[in-house]
């Protein structure tokens, strides 16, 4: 199965590992049980033990102290997101390599991945082997409500969609207030810090969609849960593929974030370290996707519509485009559980200052700031606009900012204790299309926008009352801001 | 016709503008006051409530530059400036109140510099202090319009200023009771200590930098404090010899000790900027 390819001279021959999606692969592939073999094994290894199962899951996060070397490391609301954790699965996998080697199984493992994304060609359901309750792939800390995730229910569409994130074309964030692809810089001048749009959608959302009230729903226990790792190798392709659509996608060039090392242990126990720098190339790190990045044509990716260069110009300067706060609500949403609204009404005199003359602004953000909790509701919410009553979910796609999840809220709560500044949570939505289309159909009116949370999973039609008890989160504003 | 444009332009682009104006100037009068002192103009900065406002404004408000930002940014444009202003009066109302307290202490009994910087020392090292550091960076809502916009910035401005407050209260003790004609060298050092917890990121990591630093101060302040005092002792002790000895009474000269030359051993802004690891 491996899959030789010759170095550049001719001289060696390397072995390029393949990640393959877990949703092609039979329950008795040998990738599938050397994994679940490995899961165990690991298991069994004393938890000082670096290559240890609770070892490696507690380098992400986790409640134990004292921590021990490298524990509680994972980098979130960061642009060292996508960085840390690629590196974070290399060291991993070479380790259940190792385990799934000495087991007798095939020595090119490769860490498979969950393609959740079915407009992409994914299964949003949870895939078999990790469903059997006698297999070490199963975790019973999954979410049972209002879908079970265990019984093969599939993940709401809205949440597995990766449209917003790779139509996000800087890297870096452009300025207020959404972060570009890869997150926020960490460095002098942060205050308000917010997620990258592919940390935002779908890696948030996809970790409380599949957790709930479980593991996968807090960074301090999602490692425990062996899919994990197949969902942040989706991840990890998806920056790929990001990559491979070109139109401008590009990594970091900045020296402080290519610089920036991070250490892991190996498979031997021996710590290790990369820089970012070191990490930003599949092929010198030895593995790939099957089927391979290649952009908008590789299969593996959403149905974008074909976009015409032009307009794959306009969206990039347009997204360059610095933008303003032209509104914003006066007071907090509550959320509990049940359907919430709230309202945004466009100041007419910041709105002439920030477009000038033109009719209609280029682009069009919807940012939620200042959300607090003190934990994680489990709850994943649809937000919609304007969103007319009693409409049904086919219907309501076109009123569809994105889905909100409150992954790692604990970790920006006033009794969080986290070694870096920590800052409100906030999430943002380019809701540019939909102003568009709702224009068209004359359901915008910048005097009154209405801003709708309704749980996801829950059908529009009917009242969630999800969890009675649900931990309040309250979103503190609802901004507009045009560009 | 040019410097109006280029001052709209400023005014229009900087939306932290406001405060970062209230801090140069309060820095420039802290600059200018020693300069007074030196031409005959008798007073201390620390020791009146307009010295000790413009001294919090110059030490604090570039720390707490990224907050302003964020109010600039967070409103809209055409009340910008005035949101940030009523940002910056809600930071300083906390240090007028902490002024209060601390010109108070001063007045009745002023402590050592030595223990003043050992208490900043010591306060460095609690999870109280780390705890009132992250909340720095914490926002509150800012609503868009009317009386809830002012309001908004105004409690921003009172959170934020109770953060910074609780994060260096220990700090700004120190300023009440360093040597006036040290105060400027004084005032750049701390406000260096106080920013570059707030700006650099592993905050931990930077407030052990500055609690070793300032006990690093706090014992050069006992050692010269001690220093001081050899020559009165030994003068004290030369004179009763002289005595003993039946021959000339000497008096001991009356040596003031003085911790003119104390500085931080190392300048906290000096910590690395290696990562934002949390």
């Amino acid at each position: 199965m491996a899959e030789q390819y010759a170095a550049d001279a001719g001289t060696t021959t390397t072995t390029t590992y393949v990640r393959k999606d877990i949703w092609s692969l039979p329950a008795d592939d040998p990738i599938v049980v050397g994994y679940a073999n490995a899961v165990a094994a690991m298991q069994q290894r004393p938890e000082s033990d670096p290559t240890s199962w609770a070892y490696q899951a507690a380098m992400h996060g986790s409640y134990t102290t004292p921590p021990l070397n490298l524990w509680n490391t994972c980098e979130h609301g960061s642009w060292f997101f996508l960085p840390w954790h690629r590196m974070y699965l290399y060291y991993f996998e070479r380790i259940v390599r190792a385990a799934v080697v000495a087991a007798g199984g095939p020595d090119d493992w490769a860490l498979p991945y969950w393609n959740y994304t079915q407009a992409a060609g994914g299964n949003p359901q949870m895939p078999a082997q990790f469903r059997d309750p006698n297999s070490p792939l199963y975790v019973s800390e999954r979410r049972t409500s209002p879908y079970n995730v265990n019984n093969g229910d599939p993940l709401p569409g809205p949440a597995t969609s990766t449209t917003q994130a790779l139509g996000t074309i800087p890297f870096e964030p452009t300025g207020q207030p959404i972060t570009g692809f890869g997150g926020q810089t960490t460095g002098p001048i942060h205050f308000n810090g917010g997620f990258g749009a592919i940390e935002q959608q779908p890696h948030n959302v996809i970790h409380v969609a599949v957790g709930g009230n479980g593991w996968m729903s807090d960074p301090n226990t999602a490692a425990q849960d062996p899919i994990f790792w197949l969902h942040h190798a989706n991840i990890d392709r998806l920056w790929a593929e990001w990559i491979a659509m070109g139109d401008g996608r590009a990594d970091s060039t900045n020296q402080g974030w290519l610089g920036q090392s991070f250490s892991f242990y190996d498979e031997n126990g021996d710590e290790v370290s990369f820089t970012v720098a070191e990490v930003l190339d599949l092929q010198t790190l030895g593995y790939t996707y099957d089927p391979a990045p290649a952009g908008a044509g590789g299969g593996g990716l959403e149905s974008l519509e074909a976009a015409e260069p032009t307009q794959a110009t306009a969206d990039r300067e347009a997204q360059m485009r610095p933008t303003e706060l032209v509104g914003a609500s006066s007071q907090p949403v509550r959320l509990t559980g049940d359907r919430a609204k709230g309202s945004v009404t466009v100041d007419s005199r910041a709105r002439l200052e920030s477009l000038g003359d033109a009719a209609a602004p280029r682009r069009v953000i919807l940012q939620l700031d200042d959300i607090e909790g003190e934990r994680n509701p489990g709850i994943v919410y649809g937000v919609y606009v304007n969103l007319p009553d009693g409409i049904a979910d086919d219907a309501a796609e076109r009123y569809l900012a994105g889905p909100l999840s409150f992954f790692g809220i604990e970790g920006s709560g006033s009794r969080a204790d986290g070694a870096d500044h920590v800052h409100s949570y906030s999430a943002g939505y380019d809701i540019t299309k939909l102003v568009e289309n709702l224009s068209a159909s004359g359901e915008w009116d910048e005097s009154n926008i209405d801003v709708t949370f309704h749980p996801l999973g829950v059908p529009l039609d009917e009242s969630p009352q999800l969890e009675a008890n649900s931990p309040p989160v309250t979103v503190g504003r609802i901004a507009v801001h045009y560009g | 016709m040019a410097a109006p444009a280029i001052g709209w332009a400023v005014w229009g682009r900087r939306p932290q503008l406001t405060a970062e104006v209230v801090a140069a100037t309060a820095w420039l009068l802290v600059v200018a006051h020693p300069l007074a002192m030196a031409v005959g103009v008798h007073a201390h900065a620390h020791e009146s409530m307009a010295g000790w406002l413009t001294m919090a404004a110059a030490m604090m408000l570039p720390g707490a530059w990224p907050a302003a930002r964020h109010v600039g940014v967070n409103s809209l444009r055409w009340r910008r400036h005035r949101a940030v202003g009523e940002y910056v009066a809600g930071y300083l109302a906390v240090w007028a109140g902490v002024g209060v307290v601390v010109l108070r202490l001063t007045e009745w009994r002023r402590p050592p510099l030595a223990a003043a910087l050992a208490v900043a020392a010591l306060w460095q090292a609690t999870r109280s202090q780390a705890s009132f550091v992250r909340d720095c960076h914490r926002t509150v809502p800012l609503p868009p319009t009317g009386w809830r916009a002012t309001a908004g910035a105004v409690r921003f401005g009172l959170r934020n200023g109770r953060a910074c407050a609780g994060m260096c209260w220990a700090l700004m003790l120190t300023m009440a009771v360093v040597p006036a004609a040290d105060a400027v060298v004084w005032n750049a050092v701390l406000a260096a200590a106080v920013a570059s917890q707030k700006l650099l990121p592993r905050p931990r990591w930077t407030s052990r930098v500055v609690g070793i630093g300032l006990a690093a101060a706090a014992l050069t302040a006992v050692v010269s404090a001690t220093l001081a005092v050899v020559p009165v002792a030994v003068s004290v002790g030369v004179a009763y010899e002289t005595r003993a000895r039946g021959r000339l009474r000497v008096r001991a000269s009356r040596g003031r000790p003085g911790p003119r030359s104390i500085r931080p051993s190392r300048p906290p802004g000096t910590a690395p900027r290696t990562s934002a690891g949390r």
